[in-house]
């Protein structure tokens, strides 16, 4: 039932002027989701999901990380750098 | 007590005692400096994400450990090069890399 309703009350509208709103999954802080309340620099399995591909730390409007978690996590990713378990820039 | 630990990366060309050498050395500055040791492992040779003194691979150490963090009101008086822990502690000369953090247990 409840996911009718949400399906309901955020699907496709059609807008003023006819512009079509896509409808876009929310986008949810994966930590506070799984309830990891700390996040461990030697979890690569983990960190490699936040790190883009040229080794950067993807930013939060594209990973839903909340603002807390998000900080404890580039911490982590730093740590993980700083032992070459991550690399700093990796090669393409 | 705070907990503390600590991970070492060592040359992979070195032979085994040199690495037991390394443990039994960071076991002696740990418990002489009030300190607990709660975990010893070896997490084995991997490659490094990025060449460190030359070196390609690694053999990864990890320590947890409790500490004090206030040296001076531990019982025992520290010798001097020793009240800096959990700063890594000078131990052995075949690790590449040494890093401390707090507050992490397992």
């Amino acid at each position: 039932m409840a996911y009718n309703r949400s399906r309901t009350s955020s699907g496709p509208n059609r807008g003023r002027g006819g512009r079509r709103q896509f409808f876009r999954r929310r986008k949810v802080c994966k930590f506070c989701v799984e309830k990891i309340d700390r996040i461990d620099y030697k979890d690569l399995r983990l960190l490699g999901q936040f790190v883009a591909e040229r080794g950067k730390i993807l930013p939060r409007r594209l990973t839903g990380t909340c603002s807390p978690h998000q900080r404890a996590l580039a911490r982590a990713i730093k740590r993980a750098r700083n032992i070459a378990l991550l690399p700093f820039a990796a090669k393409v | 007590m705070a907990k503390y630990e600590t991970m070492f990366i060592t040359r992979t060309d070195i032979p085994d005692e040199e690495i037991e050498k390394l443990v039994a050395q960071m076991e002696g500055v740990i418990s002489h400096a009030d300190g607990k040791i709660e975990k010893v492992e070896k997490m084995g040779r991997r490659r490094l994400a990025y060449s460190v003194q030359k070196q390609r691979e690694g053999l990864y150490l990890l320590f947890v450990f409790e500490g004090n963090p206030n040296r001076r009101q531990s019982q025992n008086p520290q010798p001097r090069h020793l009240r800096r822990l959990p700063r890594p502690p000078r131990v052995g000369k075949h690790h590449l890399r040494v890093k401390g953090v707090k507050g992490y247990g397992v």
